[in-house]
This record gives structure tokens, C-alpha cells and sequence, in this order.
């Protein structure tokens, strides 16, 4: 027996694919996001709020990540936007193979922004660049304030943290300061906005944060 | 479930490093993990197990180093080993980076010398 060194990255592959995702994505000078919770915290809902509130200010369009099913692009969809849906027919996250083929789909040249909804799963999408240039973290207060430090990756990974589902607060025990304390731990730079899509709270915040994101492409 | 993913491009990876080599069969792949990431070794042992049957891995074992994690901080330089994920600095308060704990890498494989066609090792 002899040892071969080989000091390789197990996700050598998708990294490349990102990475060429990522180059496309500059080239046509668009952002992009990769929006990252578990299932029923309602990205779909921040989508569909967000383009409302966008008003044109922004040619937003969208890659939907599930399992199985057309509906999430669909409802994107009704809202204006472009967007074009990834079946993953079993896999629990996406990858960068499965994003570039989406980008077929899309024109990117009439873009300025990409979000792409990934897989609803706090864990397994954290490991898979999809080319995007920054995570975004989606928590419902629901799930309660204790996933943070459960799934610490993703926190601290997420440049942006969307924290949904407000106007439950007076019904249910969720600590939102012990949310905010354990992300600042993770990542003291993270931008942290608190989303009531019934009420319509801090979505302004949100969208002019997004407009000024996606403008500055320096 | 994204260990199998794993486990497949492990697999995939040994393998070409092995035919690269002009190597034998594969005894054993040694991999790196970092405890700062979502990968069960356990679970991508089983995976890599289910997938290796009929390759030049098939009696490989996959054997897991784990990579506590640790943090550097810019401002003041100091440099902690973390048990529990935090990011600010202790000494300064100022955002700390992880210098290792979020690895995964495949450090080296370990084979025998001789090659199916019975070349020499490069």
C-alpha cells in the first residue's frame, strides 16, 4: 500500500458549475440570492410580497426549487415576474447543475436580479454554492427561537436574515431577541429584517435594502 | 439526505486519483470534515459503502477526520478553538473568521502499487 495525496474538494464539481453560474450572472450584470429555510416559512409569500412592492423599480426574476411541483413558479408568476421552476424530483437541495440548466430559461440581459428559492430544508442546501452572491436566511417565529443555534451554518452563512410571520408573535413563545443574539454570534454583519406579510411590517425596510443591493454592482 | 451526493463525488474522486496514479485497488480514502458543516460521517460511510460495490474502491474504507472549528479575529489576532459556533472576538469584540472547521476535503487515498494494465506508479 502506498498514500497518494490528493487534498481535493469533495464538491469540486459544483463548485465549478457555480462558479461559472456566478460568471454568467456578472457578465450580465445581474445579482443573485439564494434563499435558504425550512419548508412553510413562507419564502414563496416574501416573493410574491416583494414584487408587489417593487413596482418596476427592479426586473426581478425567479428559479423556484422544490421537490415536486409547478406551483411556486406559478404564483411567482402571476406576480410579473419571469420564472422558471426546478423540479428536483426526490433531491433535498439544489445544485449548481440544476441552476445553470434553469438560467436557460431565463433572460438574464432584461434582469438586474435573481432570487433563487431553494428546497425548504435548513440543512442540506447550506453545502451547495449555487453561483448566487450572498444566502438568505428565512425564519418563521413559529418554528421557534431555538433554530439558530441548531442550525448554526446557515445563520451564520446568511448575509441576510428575513425573520417572518410577526403579526403571531402575541399568540405563540418565541424569543425574538434570543433569534437576534444567537445570529449576531454567528455573524455580527448579518442585515436582520422582522416581515409580517399580513400586516405588511418591515417590507418596506426590506425592499429598499434590496433595490440599493441589487444597484450597487461594484 | 445529501451525504449520497457526497459519498458519489468521494467515489468519483478516489477513482480518478487512482487511474491518475496508475494505482491498484483503493484500501483506503481519508477525508477531512469539518465540524462546522452539515455532514454526518456515519450516514456518508453507509452511502459510500452502498455505491463503491464494482469499483477499484470496493474494499476501501472511507475513514473521517474531523476538523474542530477555530476562528482567527483581524483586529487583534487572537485565535480561539470554538466548542460552541460564536464569531465575535472575546478579546475585541470584533466579527472573528473561521480558519478551519468547515472543511471537506479528501486529503489522500491510499492503494496498492500496482495498476490493472500493471503500469508502475507515476
Amino acid at each position: 500500500m502506498s498514500e497518494i495525496s490528493v487534498g481535493r474538494p469533495v464538491l469540486e464539481a459544483n463548485q465549478k458549475l457555480a462558479q461559472e453560474n456566478r460568471a454568467r450572472f456578472r457578465r450580465a450584470g445581474v445579482r443573485a440570492l439564494n434563499l435558504i429555510s425550512s419548508p412553510g416559512a413562507g419564502k414563496t409569500t416574501i416573493l410574491e410580497q416583494t414584487l408587489q412592492r417593487l413596482g418596476g423599480r427592479l426586473a426581478m426574476g425567479v428559479i423556484e426549487g422544490d421537490i415536486q411541483s409547478t406551483e411556486d413558479a406559478e404564483r411567482v408568476a402571476r406576480c410579473g415576474a419571469p420564472a422558471v421552476q426546478i423540479e428536483t424530483r426526490g433531491a433535498c437541495h439544489l445544485d449548481g447543475a440544476m441552476v445553470a440548466g434553469a438560467l436557460e430559461g431565463l433572460d438574464l440581459a432584461s434582469l438586474d436580479l435573481v432570487i433563487i428559492e431553494n428546497v425548504g430544508n435548513l440543512v442540506c442546501p447550506v453545502e451547495f454554492d449555487l453561483g448566487e452572491d450572498m444566502k438568505v436566511a428565512v425564519l418563521s417565529v413559529t418554528e421557534g427561537d431555538d433554530k439558530p443555534a441548531k442550525y448554526p451554518v446557515l445563520f451564520k452563512e446568511a448575509g441576510v436574515l428575513l425573520i417572518t410571520k410577526l403579526d403571531l408573535m402575541p399568540y405563540i413563545d418565541c424569543d425574538l431577541e434570543r433569534i437576534k443574539k444567537t445570529c449576531r454570534q454567528l455573524n455580527p454583519a448579518q442585515r436582520v429584517f422582522e416581515l409580517s406579510s399580513q400586516t405588511g411590517q418591515g417590507y418596506d425596510q426590506w425592499v429598499d435594502w434590496l433595490i440599493g443591493w441589487a444597484q450597487d454592482r461594484a | 439526505m445529501h451525504e449520497m451526493s457526497l459519498a458519489q463525488s468521494i467515489l468519483d474522486i478516489a477513482c480518478q486519483e487512482a487511474a491518475r496514479h496508475g494505482a491498484g485497488r483503493i484500501g483506503r480514502v481519508n477525508l477531512l470534515v469539518g465540524k462546522f458543516t452539515h455532514v454526518a460521517p456515519s450516514q456518508l460511510a453507509f452511502c459510500f459503502d452502498m455505491i463503491k460495490k464494482g469499483s477499484v474502491a470496493e474494499g476501501a474504507e472511507l475513514a473521517v477526520t474531523l476538523v474542530p472549528l477555530a476562528a482567527r479575529c483581524p483586529a487583534c489576532g487572537r485565535e480561539e478553538l470554538l466548542d460552541e459556533p460564536g464569531f465575535i472576538c472575546p478579546g475585541c469584540g470584533e466579527q472573528m473568521q473561521a480558519t478551519q472547521g468547515q472543511e471537506l476535503w479528501i486529503d489522500s487515498i491510499e492503494v496498492e502499487d500496482q495498476g490493472p494494465a500493471g503500469e508502475a506508479k507515476a
